[in-house]
């Protein structure tokens, strides 16, 4: 009876202990499903909620990690056309996983870099992006939007200047 | 008063004893297992600055996990070559005596890695699941342990022991794509490579974290990584019996 309850006592120091590692990293380890991580675990599972909502075409889910004043106005498909070079429709996102999740000093403005694989149906190539989405707060009592527009947005040259 | 024998097998008394001893010696343990997180960290540094892992950091994952299995084996057997020989003559057999060794070590090794990879995934996800890639670096650990068992069996010295460990993992370094592309290899080279701990470990990195992984190819390397340790503990026995039972 002992050895069972100091195995058991055991198991689950090890469990606390492990939860307590993955909260302090952020998430950076499985959760098993708990809200832990502070912000960082947050935005982790923020992008990947944002991936799963692409990889099942639920763009309309998809714009709603925006602030309320721009989700009419963030058009996904094109975005997502401008990364991958094809349409939605010709892209299967097979996976998925975020490499890192970071914070600025002020805590109000953050990036979360992902790993994603996908395959493109025209030719069948499996090819592999990363993405940075950004996310943003006004204050650490608000809650995050993203900033898919910025995430995605390629450089245009600015006439004004020289490039040479 | 009497005392009662120990119906346990022999390897687990050992083993038990062997525990107790490391267990005995709580700051030159945790000088072993901070070696881990350190390293974990130092890695975290520099592919921290790329932002992306990149098979150069795989490949130093192997490796060090290689060495932890070897520095931390290399003197386990020379050190106390006078207490086995003199319990040898109480039936305390090599093999028994070995797998104790190799059954705490293995456990040491387990947790080295689990810091090591952990310490990395922190501040950058590796791609490829992550199970299997810490299984890769246990074999390559366990391989490492049996090197390092070998090494201790046959040194004559601690020191000897001890100054032999790098020039067995210069080789895993030598015969790898890292020193020149595998494509330019010679045979001699190629086949040299396949002998390498370090060689079967990168092989399950590079092929889980592949566009189209070939899995046949992962369970082939996890297969030879272990049957490596399996040979070099079995080896590492071999060389604890005295010569006359090796003969005959």
């Amino acid at each position: 009876m002992n050895k069972i309850v100091s195995i058991l006592v055991i198991l689950a120091a090890l469990l606390g202990g492990y939860l307590a590692v993955a909260h302090v990293s952020g998430a950076a380890f499985a959760t098993l499903g708990l809200p832990l991580g502070g912000d960082r675990g947050e935005l982790r599972r923020t992008a990947l909620q944002f991936m799963e909502d692409v990889q099942f075409k639920d763009f309309q889910k998809a714009a709603a990690y925006h602030a309320p004043e721009l989700i009419d106005t963030v058009d996904i498909p094109f975005l997502i056309q401008r990364l991958f070079a094809v349409k939605p429709e010709a892209l299967d996102i097979m996976d998925y996983e975020v490499v890192f999740a970071e914070l600025d000093s002020s805590g109000l403005r953050a990036r979360v870099k992902l790993r994603v694989r996908a395959k493109l149906l025209l030719n069948e190539r499996i090819e592999e992006r990363e993405l940075i989405l950004y996310f943003y707060r006004d204050t650490v009592a608000d809650p995050w939007y993203m900033k898919l527009e910025d995430s995605l947005r390629q450089l245009t040259p600015d006439s004004t200047r020289i490039h040479e | 008063m009497t005392s009662v024998p120990d119906s346990r097998p022999p390897v687990t008394v050992l083993a038990a004893r062997y525990r107790a001893t490391l267990l005995g010696e709580p700051g030159g343990l945790l000088l072993l297992l901070l070696q881990a997180p350190l390293i974990g960290f130092l890695c975290a540094v520099v592919w921290g600055s790329i932002e992306r892992d990149t098979p150069a950091l795989y490949f130093v994952l192997c490796l060090t996990a290689v060495w932890f299995g070897c520095i931390n084996a290399c003197r386990e057997i020379v050190k106390e070559r006078a207490i086995f020989e003199r319990e040898r003559l109480f039936g305390v057999r090599p093999r028994d005596y070995v797998l104790s060794k190799a059954r705490v070590l293995a456990g040491l090794g387990a947790v080295q890695v689990i810091l090591l990879q952990g310490t990395v995934e922190w501040s950058l996800s590796l791609r490829g699941p992550m199970p299997l890639e810490l299984l890769a670096l246990f074999g390559a650990s366990l391989a490492g342990t049996g090197l390092g068992l070998l090494v201790s069996a046959l040194a004559s010295t601690q020191e000897r022991a001890v100054f032999a460990v790098p020039l067995l993992l210069l080789p895993q370094i030598l015969f790898s794509e890292l020193a020149i592309p595998d494509t330019l290899y010679s045979d001699v080279v190629a086949t040299v490579e396949k002998l390498m701990p370090v060689h079967w470990a990168y092989r399950v990195f590079e092929e889980s974290t592949a566009l189209e992984p070939r899995w046949h190819m992962v369970a082939l390397a996890l297969v030879v990584l272990f049957a490596m340790g399996a040979l070099l503990i079995g080896a590492a026995t071999l060389a604890t019996m005295p010569r006359r039972e090796v003969v005959t």
